[in-house]
């Protein structure tokens, strides 16, 4: 530190900056750059930043609605993977009930199973709600059993609603599945009871891209992931709940999210940007989540940029002000030295200053006062050494004029330019008496 | 053996290429253990085994650059089974992959800190894995290829295909089979007297089928575990002798001349598994990753073997094929 700051004022000696780093330079520099400062933040910079801040909130804005527009896209792709069993099993219950038909039945039954992977279990109950044939993929398939689901919600909400989408249940507490019940156009055709594994709207799920490193999910209405492009949290039975979005999300009931809620953690801790959409008739919510650092990366960079310009404007400004600083100070100390010479004595002394503006004419006028001092001078001197002669003449032949000199040499100094110098110059004078000016000064 | 390794990492390093990069990021080699109750000259699980190194390798992790195999098959001797699941985890490997159920219990014998990722496993529940399957708790998870209900649907189908079923023997080879339940629950229900086959060896499936073919109005349910996978030739062969419907879990039973088979699509559970030893690699514990239960099943009707047993195929079982053999 020392070293540098040593090597550094060498540079400063060696450059000659000392005689001009007065405080009339300081000044001037302080001056200037305020000045380039503020017309640059005002111009360039301040501009920049202001245009960063409205920048944020449109930049943030169309993020969330862009993600919100995602999350609808997502909700949309699960409503139709819904709709399209719903419509797989749509034409198991346009026949009305009767007992010649169960063989067709159980047809149709087994293409649904065929058809629709998603669906492990396929049941049809009759127009009173009993059931009379159970298909699954992985059991037994039971026919007849006349279990009475007459009061149970799967029938009596389809036949009311005609569809019933039941809540989510996780099959050996680890596989989402949802009991639909879909009932026909006709009482009599009873109803169709579908058990859907949700594990397959992964598919729709993992292919939705958000950003680089963003994700979409799904939440059921209690709040626990149902979908998700990592299947394993999903398995693991994961409650989304704790999640400020989720939260934010089940109490906003389906309108846009607050700013606060805009924010939150993902399961891993990170800070994202969430938007979420609704899927209507399920009461689940999609959520599209991006971290935070990606979504603003663009304006931090615009926000560096501008940083960047204003210290390159700042040093540049710093720079030029000791430039034009310099520009005026130079001329001024330069006068200063040529007149504190002039003041010394040497009246020989000329200022040299090429600015063409006042300090120049200033220059001129002060070489103009010491060219007439220097004249007048000389005239002095010259009249000086005449009365001198004339003097020594008279003396030479009266010598009781002697005394009459102090006189002489008294108005003389009074005259000329009363400067003390005039006089010491004519103390110096021969004396043939040898008298001391001290005494002429009395 | 070590001919066989070669030859999978040669097909593991083929397809690497793009990922070779990304799997750079551990830079030490890591080992994997590979530990089968199969037949080191049955094709099936070699090229089950392939599958998984194939799926580790576009994941990153190429066999003889990122990683070393160490791949042991031990047939269906449970005591060289045991011996090389002791040498396997001598070697302290990263990871170890079981491919059969035995190979699972013979590890879990053996160490309780190496991660094990299962596939193929035939029934989760069944030996002593831990609590919950959405957490495995400890050292093991994977993806389970079968569903104990299954059990008793083989024995429906079997009934449907071959309507006049009287008697159904079961045929297994370990007792710990969670499958045996439903089959004799669905046994009761479709008035079928069950016949319970314990089989050891060729000689012992001959003679059960050949007892089966004597009475009309039999049939045979073949259990999965890694004897049955191993014989599945002899089993095939007597059963078309004997004129004995069977169905088994096994697409390639059907495909092979078996007359029905109904299960899990077993590529796809190595697959799987596959992405589960990348994850556990990378520093996913295994207790955090749960167990996965086959959510497509496939079935395969073999017509040619139907017509040879005089079985007219229902459509209603047509229908529901996923791979018709004529």
């Amino acid at each position: 530190m020392t070293g540098r700051s040593k090597t550094f004022k060498d540079l400063v000696q060696a450059s000659g900056w000392r005689q001009i780093n007065g405080p009339l330079f300081r000044k001037y520099v302080a001056l200037l750059l305020a000045v380039i400062f503020v017309v640059l933040l005002i111009s360039g910079s301040l501009n920049g930043l202001l245009e960063i801040g409205f920048a944020y909130q449109q930049h943030k804005a169309s993020l969330v609605r862009i993600q919100r527009e995602q999350a609808e896209a997502a909700a949309a792709k699960i409503g139709q993977f819904i709709k399209e069993i719903e419509s797989q099993i749509g034409w198991t219950t346009q026949l009305p009930w009767s007992t010649g038909n169960i063989n067709q039945r159980r047809f149709d039954g087994s293409r649904v199973l065929r058809q629709v992977p998603a669906i492990t279990e396929f049941a049809q109950l009759d127009a009173t709600g009993k059931e009379q044939l159970r298909q699954s993929k992985l059991a037994t398939d039971v026919q007849n059993s006349q279990i009475d689901f007459s009061h149970e919600a799967k029938f009596t909400e389809a036949v009311a609603k005609k569809v019933y989408y039941g809540p989510v249940y996780f099959r050996r507490n680890s596989e989402p599945y949802m009991t639909l019940a879909l009932a026909g156009i006709r009482r009599d055709a009873g109803v169709s009871v579908a058990e859907v594994n949700l594990k397959l709207i992964w598919d729709a799920i993992s292919l939705i891209k958000v950003g680089e490193h963003g994700q979409a999910y799904v939440v059921d209405d209690q709040g626990r992931l149902i979908a998700h492009p990592d299947i394993s949290l999903v398995l693991g039975n994961t409650d989304m709940t704790g999640l400020s979005q989720v939260k934010a999300a089940r109490a906003a009931g389906g309108g846009t999210l607050n700013e606060t809620g805009q924010i939150g953690k993902d399961l891993r801790g990170r800070d994202v940007l969430t938007a979420y959409a609704p899927i209507a008739p399920l009461g689940w919510l999609v959520f599209a989540e991006l971290p935070v650092d990606e979504a603003y990366a663009p304006l931090y960079q615009a926000l560096a940029r501008s940083g960047a310009l204003l210290l390159a404007g700042l040093a540049l400004a710093f720079l030029a002000a000791l430039f034009l600083a310099r520009r005026m100070v130079v001329p001024i100390q330069t006068i200063r030295a040529g007149a504190a010479r002039i003041g010394s004595g040497d009246l020989a002394q000329r200022i040299s200053v090429r600015t063409g503006d006042e300090l120049e004419a200033l220059a001129e006028q002060l070489n103009r006062m010491a060219e007439q001092l220097q004249d007048s001078y000389a005239g002095l001197e010259r009249k000086v050494e005449e009365r001198t002669h004339q003097l020594a003449l008279a003396t030479s032949r009266n010598p009781g004029f002697l005394p009459r000199r102090a006189t002489i040499c008294a108005s003389l100094c009074m005259r000329s330019a009363s400067s003390l110098r005039s006089c010491t110059a004519i103390s110096h004078l021969p004396t043939a008496a040898g008298l001391s000016i001290a005494s002429t000064r009395r | 053996m070590i001919r066989r390794r070669d030859f999978i990492a040669g097909l593991g390093g083929a397809a690497a290429w793009p990922h070779a990069a990304r799997a750079q990021q551990g830079d030490r080699v890591r080992r994997i253990g590979v530990l089968t109750g199969f037949d080191e000259n049955d094709p099936l699980s070699n090229s089950l085994v392939s599958t998984f190194t194939q799926a580790l390798a576009d994941l990153g992790w190429t066999d003889g650059g990122t990683v070393q195999m160490e791949v042991r098959l031990s047939g269906v001797d449970i005591n060289r089974l045991r011996a090389l699941a002791h040498e396997l985890v001598g070697l302290q490997p990263d990871i170890i992959l079981a491919c059969t159920r035995q190979a699972r219990v013979a590890l879990q014998r053996e160490t309780q800190t190496i991660p094990i990722v299962f596939a193929s496993v035939i029934d989760a529940v069944t030996g002593p894995i831990v609590a919950g399957l959405d957490r495995p708790g400890g050292n093991i998870t994977g993806f389970a290829n079968q569903e104990a209900s299954l059990g008793g649907k083989w024995l429906e189908l079997l009934s449907e295909i071959a309507p006049g079923l009287k008697r159904a023997a079961i045929m297994y080879n370990s007792t710990a089979v969670a499958h045996v339940g439903y089959f004799q629950a669905a046994a009761r229900s479709l008035k079928i007297a069950p016949i319970y086959a314990l089989v050891h060896s060729d000689v012992e499936i001959e003679a059960a089928i050949i007892a089966l073919g004597r009475e009309p109005g039999s049939g045979l349910v073949v259990m999965p575990d890694a004897f049955t996978f191993a014989h599945r030739a002899p089993i095939i062969s007597a059963a078309a002798r004997n004129n004995v419907p069977a169905v088994s879990w096994l697409t390639d039973f059907a495909r092979n001349g078996g007359l029905l088979s109904y299960g899990v699509d077993v590529v796809s559970t190595f697959r799987g598994a596959a992405t589960y030893v990348d994850r556990i690699l990378r520093g996913a514990k295994p207790y955090e990753l749960p167990i996965h239960y086959p959510t497509k099943f496939e079935m395969a009707v073999n017509l040619k073997t139907a017509k040879a047993l005089g079985l007219a195929v229902p459509p209603s079982l047509l229908l529901r094929a996923d791979e018709v053999i004529e």
